[in-house]
């Protein structure tokens, strides 16, 4: 119990900022989901639009206001414009429904198993650390 | 500087609050106003459009509701508001819903940075002119959303033509804004506001506009602000004697209203950011000794300029949709590109007064500010050259269009008609 307070210490309020950057971070996350998850083409490239405004939300908590401006001048502007006029301009694929998979699952597995594995590295290399810390202490 | 939240703050801090609450509470309430400025705003706005328009076609306008029809739009939201809302059964729920709602938020965003008065400005964003550029794309988003998600052919089209217009007219106003932020050297707002005071015998006459300066900047700006607000000539994407709605056709009732609402709030806030970047903002005399005067000042600049587009809107035709293309893509953004080009070579002209440590300009010479009018002045010259040139073509075509063929050449213009 002590070991995981100490790896995720967590505030009994969070603050201003972490208030904020929850739901932003929810919200980029889910739109970003949805950008591969939904099945029609439109509504990914709008879940695109909305996963490039909450990347800039993000800038803009971080205080970088010239990156998150920059960010929705060229990305939200500029390119998703483009992404959705050239979806809007192929034929057929503006209300048709596309596939949600194709025939990559072994790749996504094999993806999945490298990044779990780092991952699981990391969680172990932290935890003895920290173990060795405590022991020091 | 003292902002505007401060005094609210100590207000509920001296209640006992504690600070972050204060602070927020304080905010809130300010984010509020705001949001309920805008709706109440455009009730004003629409009166005034209906009533000025009467008055220039020779009518005489809602009268009937309340003392002078002062009620009218009142009325008419109403109306709006209480209707039956319909969705076609085809449409897409999530972007149906969407778009309209995203029209007028991205709208109302532009009243946060506004300077209105000295000190008087929601936040004073240090990137405040570029914000003001990309609130832009969440208009061309929810425009493009709307017109496809109607599943109408026409309303698609008419999204496109949209994003066509708003796309190619961004990029001139957005440089022709940045002429007067590169004499500045900020993009904030209320820096931009402060820097147009013109000190005479140590008084602030508060006449140091830009629109004085920089009068080629100015008109490319107005001009390319009439397309973004779509207002006439530029208005072809409503055009309501000969087109459909446009983008909007499907929507009824408070989707409809919430578009309507978006246009008349973005043309005038484009007037109202013109009054800020040319005309001054808040400055005028008298204003450094009473700073709400400076209030007064802004609200009567900005419904000047809004009287003006109404003006234009009562008087001129509208122009087709490949004329308006070659005029922002073949004449104002290559004069634009020229204007700051000019203005960057302008502003190295020596005679400006350099900070001895820093060497950044503390004051530009009187040779830089010839410089950049004598710029602006060509830029103007052209464009009303060019616009001149166009009105006299304009005016033989139809005249040639309306005579018979045999009587070209020898019918004289009458004296009569």
């Amino acid at each position: 119990m002590d070991i995981i307070q100490q790896l995720f210490p967590l505030p009994p309020i969070p603050t201003l900022q972490q208030a904020v950057f929850i739901p932003l971070a929810l919200f980029t996350a889910v739109c970003a989901l949805l950008v591969v998850l939904s099945p029609n083409l439109f509504h990914n490239a709008l879940a695109l639009v909305g996963t490039l405004f909450g990347v800039a939300g993000i800038y803009a908590l971080l205080e970088a206001e010239f990156l998150a401006i920059s960010q929705i001048l060229v990305y939200v502007w500029s390119i998703s414009t483009l992404i959705t006029f050239a979806i809007m301009l192929s034929r057929g694929m503006m209300f048709g429904a596309t596939s949600k998979t194709n025939k990559q699952a072994g790749t996504a597995i094999d993806g999945i198993v490298v990044i779990g594995f780092i991952g699981w590295c990391n969680f172990v290399s932290a935890r003895s650390k920290l173990d060795v810390s405590i022991a020091v202490a | 500087m003292e902002i505007w939240s401060s005094g609210l703050t100590h207000l509920l801090t001296g209640l006992g609050l504690p600070e972050t609450a204060a602070v927020i509470i304080a905010l809130a309430i300010g984010a509020f106003v705001l949001a309920n400025v805008g709706p109440v705003l455009a009730l004003v706005l629409i009166l005034l459009l209906r009533k000025v328009i009467s008055r220039m076609q020779d009518r005489i306008g809602p009268n009937r509701v309340g003392p002078f029809g002062l009620l009218q739009t009142v009325a008419d939201a109403l109306k709006l508001l209480s209707k039956e809302d319909i969705r076609p059964a085809n449409a897409d729920a999530v972007a149906y819903f969407l778009a309209p709602i995203l029209s007028v938020f991205g709208v109302i965003l532009s009243l946060g940075v506004m300077a209105v008065a000295p000190g008087w400005i929601g936040v004073d964003l240090n990137v405040g002119v570029l914000f003001l550029t990309a609130l832009g794309s969440i208009g061309i988003m929810s425009a493009l959303m709307a017109g496809w998600s109607s599943n109408n052919k026409y309303a698609l089209l008419a999204g496109f033509r949209v994003v066509a217009q708003l796309l190619s007219y961004e990029i001139p106003m957005v440089l022709a804004m940045f002429v007067p932020v590169l004499l500045v050297g900020s993009m904030r707002l209320g820096a931009l506001s402060a820097a147009q005071s013109l000190t005479i015998f140590g008084f602030n006459t508060g006449l140091g506009w830009f629109g004085f300066l920089m009068p080629g900047a100015f008109l490319i700006y107005f001009i390319s602000a009439l397309a973004e607000g779509e207002q006439t000539p530029f208005d072809l994407l409503e055009a309501e004697s000969e087109l459909i709605a446009g983008f909007h056709i499907e929507y009824s009732g408070m989707k409809f209203a919430m578009f309507f609402l978006a246009q008349f709030l973005n043309s005038f806030f484009l007037g109202a950011i013109a009054v800020m970047l040319f005309l001054g903002g808040y400055q005028g005399p008298f204003v450094d000794q009473i700073p709400l005067l400076g209030f007064v000042y802004f609200v009567i600049k900005a419904f000047g300029v809004y009287l003006l587009t109404i003006w234009i809107k009562g008087t001129f035709p509208r122009i087709r949709v490949d004329q308006m293309m070659a005029f922002a893509w073949k004449v104002l953004v290559p004069l634009v590109l020229a204007l700051i080009l000019w203005q960057m070579i302008a502003l190295k002209l020596p005679g400006a007064t350099l900070d001895p440590v820093t060497g950044d300009v503390l004051q530009y010479g009187f040779l830089n500010y010839i410089a950049v009018f004598a710029g602006n002045l060509v830029v103007l010259g052209v464009v009303s050259n060019v616009l001149m040139n166009h009105f006299k073509r304009e005016k033989m075509r139809t005249k040639r269009a309306f005579e018979p063929k045999s009587l070209i050449g020898v019918m004289q213009p009458s004296s009569g008609d």
